[in-house]
C-alpha cells in the first residue's frame, strides 16, 4: 500500500490529487425497501474487512503524516446497493469474491418480506471520501517544482 | 487498473460506446505497474486500499 502511493506521488503532476474512497471501518446495513417502506434487518459481518480498513487507514496515514500528501477535503456518504432478492445479493458476493455474511436469521426475514415481489434487498456500506493534494518536496535536484527529493530518501 | 481480470473484462464490455476512445483498461498490480512520472492530474483509488 505504501508503495503503491509512493507510485502514484511519482506519476502525478506537482499540483495532481489522489482521491480515495474507501469504506468506513463499520458493518454495513442491510435493509428491505418495499411499497415505500424500509426495513432495516441487521447488517453484514465483515470483521475481516474492517480489519482490513483499519490497517489500509493507518498505512495512509504513515504516507500523510511523512509528507507525501495532504488531505485536502473529506465527505462521507453512503452507498446504496439494490438487488432483487437476497439470493442475487448472495450471489454477487461470491462473484466479486466478498467475504461478508448475514445471519440466516436476516435472510429468512428478508425472503419473507420479498415473497410478494416488488421489493428491494439493499445494502447500505458507509463510505468515506478523501481528496488529497500531492505536496511539493522542498530541497529538490530536479528543478521543475514538486519533483524534488522523495520523501523518506 | 483492477488485479481482477474478469472485472476488468466486464468494464471493458460495458463501457459506453462513446468513452471507448478515451478509456483504457488494464490488469495489474499498482505497486508493481510502471507509470510515467508526472503525468497525471488526478488518481483514483475506489475500494483499493
Amino acid at each position: 500500500m505504501v508503495h503503491a502511493l509512493r507510485r502514484i506521488y511519482r506519476s502525478l503532476r506537482p499540483e495532481g490529487v489522489l482521491l480515495d474512497l474507501h469504506p468506513q471501518p463499520e458493518h454495513a446495513g442491510v435493509e428491505v425497501w418495499l411499497g415505500g417502506r424500509v426495513e432495516r434487518l441487521g447488517h453484514v459481518e465483515q470483521e475481516e474487512d474492517i480489519r482490513d480498513i483499519l490497517e489500509a487507514r493507518a498505512r495512509l496515514d504513515l504516507v500523510e503524516g511523512d509528507g507525501w500528501y495532504l488531505t485536502e477535503r473529506r465527505r462521507f456518504f453512503d452507498l446504496l446497493s439494490h438487488f432483487p432478492s437476497a439470493e442475487e445479493w448472495l450471489e454477487y458476493q461470491a462473484r466479486e469474491g466478498y467475504t461478508g455474511v448475514v445471519s440466516d436469521e436476516l435472510l429468512a426475514s428478508a425472503n419473507r418480506l420479498l415473497a410478494a415481489g416488488g421489493g428491494e434487498f439493499v445494502v447500505r456500506e458507509p463510505i468515506r471520501a478523501s481528496l488529497l493534494k500531492r505536496l511539493p518536496r522542498p530541497g529538490s535536484d530536479d528543478p521543475r517544482p514538486g519533483f524534488g527529493a522523495l520523501p523518506g530518501k | 487498473m483492477d488485479m481482477n481480470g474478469e472485472k476488468i473484462e466486464r468494464a471493458a464490455e460495458s463501457i459506453p460506446a462513446s468513452l471507448r476512445p478515451k478509456v483504457s483498461f488494464v490488469v495489474t498490480d499498482i505497486a508493481k505497474v510502471e507509470l510515467p512520472p508526472g503525468a497525471y492530474d488526478v488518481a483514483i483509488l475506489s475500494h483499493s486500499l
